[in-house]
C-alpha cells in the first residue's frame, strides 16, 4: 500500500475547486455563523432605515426617492464587508487549527486558499442579497429597474464581496486569531461604511471625505447599485464600481502571494 | 540517495538564534529522533526541512532536491504532522483525507486511498465523524493518516505523541516503525528520551539551537547510564554517601539530593543497598530511567561535544 506515487501532478484549478467545495461545506456546517452573517445586514437595514430617515428631509437629498430605496443598496454593499470578515475569520481559524501550515507544506500555490475563500464568500453573497432584498421589500422597498439592472446590481455586489473576502483573507493570514480579525473587521468596516455615499449624499459631507470616498469600493458599489435600484443605472457607474472592486481584490491577492512567501 | 540532507543550517529571528549551524542526514527507512526541550529549536528544524522556513545560512536537500530552489517538488515528496492537528474540524475524517489527497493530485483515487488509510489506522468507525468531535488521540491518528495520503518518502513528525495516552502512544510508535520498514525516512521530534529510544536509530540532542550530542540510543544512554538513582539524604550525613565518580549532588538546605547514573537495574539495586549500609540516612529514594534532563545535566557537567 505504501507504493511510491511520487510524480503526482496536481493542477491549480483542481486544488482551487477542492478548497471552494470545502469552504461551502464547512460554512454550511456552522449554521449559527451562517444565520448571523446572513441576517445581521437585515437587522442593520431595519435600524438604519428607521434611525436615519430624517436624512431624506435634507435639501441635497435626491427628490422623489424614499429613504428605504436609498439605504437598501447601501446595506447591500456594506453586507459584502461582512462577507469579507467571514473570509478573514476562516483564514485565522485555519491558522489556529494548523491547517494553514499543512497547506503550506503541500505542493499548492500560496494564493489558492485565499482565492478559494474569496469565491466561497462571493457565492454566499447571493443568499445575503436575497434575504436582504426580501426584508427590504417588507419595509417598503421597491425595485424600479428592469431585469438587466437586477443582474448588473447583483454582479457588482458579488464582485465587491469577492474583493472584500480577498482583502480580509490577507488580514486573517496576518493576524491569525479569529477574535482579533473580528475586531479588525469592525474597524475597517467603519470607514468603508461611513466615508461613502452609503447613508447620506457625499455633498452633505466635508470635502476630504469625498476624496476618500473616491477610492472606497463600497461607495462606488453603493452608487452603482443605487442607480440600478432607482431605475437609472448607467454603464459607466457600474464599470467604475467593478473596476475599483477588482483592483482592491487583485491588490489583496498580490499581497497574500507576497506575504506568505518566506 | 540520502533522503534528507540538512547542511550547516542557521535560522535567526531578530536577535534570537533558533538554529545554529545544524547539520543532519537521514537515509531512506531510517528514523532520526530530534530530542530537546521546548524552545530548543526542534520545530524550527522541522519547518526548515519541510520548506516552511527558509534558513539564513546553509541548505536543505530532500531526495536530492534543494528546498530553496524547488520547494514545490520537495512538497510532493514530504508528509508533515505538526504539533497541532492540521485538520478542518467541520469536515469528517474521511473528507479531510480526501481533500488533502485531491490537493496532492490524486483525483478520484483520493477517496479509495483515504478509506484504505483510515482502515489501516483502525479509524474506519470514525471515518464519517467530524474531526471536531473526535478525542485528541484519535485526531492525532487522523492527522498522521492525512500526512501519509500522498505516500511521502520523507515524513516529519513534530512531537506527534504529545497529549496521547500511553496505549495510543505505543500504537502510534508501531505505525511509525512500519512506515520506516517500507523505506520512508522519518524525522521525529520529541521531549521524551524514551520515545526516541523506542523508535530512532539515531538521536540528535539539540539545546538552544545547537546540536549538543548525537549518537545511537545506546550511546546516549550509556552516556547517562541505564538507570538513575535519586537519593535524598540529610546534608549533615551527605559525606557518608557512597557517591560514584559521575554522581551529581544538589544541596537544598538541610537535605542533599544525589543523582547517580548506573548502567542497569541490577547495579541500581546493589547501589541502593550500599547507601543503606553507608549510614547516610536516606529520606527519599527513586530509581528512574534517565530523562532528557539527565542527558542535559550530564552534558552540562561533562561538556561532551557533539
Amino acid at each position: 500500500m505504501m507504493t511510491a506515487t511520487t510524480h503526482l501532478t496536481p493542477s491549480g484549478a483542481a486544488q482551487f475547486t477542492v478548497l471552494v467545495t470545502r469552504g461551502i461545506r464547512t460554512s454550511c456546517r456552522v449554521p449559527q455563523l451562517l444565520m448571523f452573517s446572513l441576517t445581521m445586514p437585515l437587522a442593520m437595514l431595519v435600524l438604519f432605515s428607521q434611525v436615519f430617515r430624517s436624512v431624506a428631509q435634507n435639501p441635497s437629498f435626491p427628490q422623489n426617492v424614499s429613504y428605504i430605496d436609498f439605504v437598501t443598496p447601501a446595506m447591500l454593499a456594506v453586507s459584502t464587508v461582512m462577507a469579507g470578515t467571514n473570509a478573514g475569520v476562516a483564514a485565522a481559524v485555519d491558522h489556529t487549527t494548523g491547517l494553514s501550515e499543512r497547506f503550506a507544506a503541500l505542493p499548492m500555490a500560496t494564493w489558492i486558499p485565499n482565492a478559494a475563500r474569496t469565491l466561497t464568500e462571493a457565492a454566499f453573497t447571493f443568499a445575503r442579497v436575497a434575504i436582504l432584498g426580501i426584508g427590504a421589500v417588507a419595509l417598503g422597498f421597491e425595485f424600479h429597474g428592469n431585469p438587466v439592472d437586477l443582474v448588473a446590481a447583483v454582479t457588482v455586489l458579488v464582485v465587491l464581496a469577492a474583493a472584500m473576502s480577498a482583502l480580509f483573507g490577507v488580514i486573517g493570514d496576518r493576524l491569525r486569531r479569529p477574535d482579533v480579525v473580528q475586531f479588525a473587521g469592525m474597524m475597517i468596516m467603519m470607514p468603508f461604511m461611513f466615508v461613502s455615499s452609503a447613508f447620506a449624499p457625499l455633498e452633505t459631507m466635508p470635502p476630504w471625505m469625498g476624496t476618500v470616498a473616491d477610492v472606497n469600493p463600497v461607495s462606488h458599489a453603493t452608487d452603482a447599485v443605487r442607480a440600478h435600484v432607482l431605475g437609472h443605472g448607467s454603464a459607466s457607474t457600474t464599470t467604475i464600481a467593478l473596476i475599483v472592486a477588482v483592483l482592491w481584490g487583485i491588490g489583496a491577492l498580490l499581497l497574500s502571494a507576497r506575504s506568505s512567501r518566506t | 540517495m540520502t533522503a534528507i540532507v540538512i547542511d550547516d543550517v542557521t535560522v535567526t529571528f531578530g536577535d534570537i538564534v533558533a538554529l545554529d549551524s545544524v547539520s543532519l542526514e537521514v537515509e531512506p527507512g531510517a528514523i532520526v529522533g530530534v530530542l530537546g526541550h521546548n524552545g530548543a529549536g526542534k520545530t524550527t528544524l522541522v519547518r526548515v526541512a519541510a520548506t516552511l522556513q527558509r534558513p539564513q545560512l546553509g541548505r536543505v536537500l530532500v531526495a536530492g532536491v534543494d528546498a530553496a530552489v524547488d520547494p514545490f517538488t520537495v512538497r510532493r515528496t514530504i508528509g508533515l504532522t505538526g504539533q497541532y492537528a492540521g485538520l478542518d474540524e467541520y469536515l469528517t475524517a474521511q473528507e479531510n483525507l480526501e481533500m488533502i489527497g485531491r490537493i496532492l493530485g490524486l483525483g478520484r483515487a483520493a477517496r479509495h486511498r483515504a478509506v484504505d488509510l483510515l482502515d489501516r489506522f483502525e479509524l474506519g468507525a470514525v471515518a464519517n465523524r467530524r474531526v471536531g468531535t473526535l478525542s485528541g488521540g484519535t485526531r492525532r491518528r487522523v492527522d498522521l493518516a492525512a500526512s501519509l495520503i500522498g505516500s511521502p518518502t520523507v515524513l516529519f513528525l513534530d512531537e506527534p505523541t504529545t497529549g496521547l495516552d500511553p496505549a495510543a502512544r505505543i500504537g502510534f510508535w508501531d505505525v511509525v516503525r512500519e512506515l520506516a520498514s517500507t523505506g520512508t525516512a522519518v524525522v521525529l521530534t520529541t521531549q521524551y528520551l524514551q520515545e526516541a529510544d523506542q523508535l530512532a536509530g539515531e538521536i540528535i540532542v539539540i539545546d538552544h539551537g545547537r546540536i549538543v550530542a548525537t549518537g545511537t540510543p545506546a550511546q546516549l544512554k550509556s552516556l547517562v547510564g541505564g538507570k538513575v538513582v535519586r537519593a535524598t539524604v540529610p546534608t549533615a550525613l551527605a559525606r557518608a554517601f557512597p557517591a560514584a565518580v559521575d554522581a551529581e549532588a544538589t544541596v537544598r538546605g538541610e537535605f542533599t539530593t544525589w543523582h547517580v547514573p548506573v548502567p542497569d537495574a541490577t547495579t541500581a539495586a546493589s547501589f541502593v543497598s550500599s547507601i543503606t549500609a553507608s549510614g547516610a540516612g536516606v529520606t527519599d529514594l527513586e530509581i528512574v530511567s534517565p530523562s532528557l534532563d539527565d542527558v542535559f545535566l550530564h552534558l552540562a557537567n561533562t561538556g561532551v561535544p557533539a
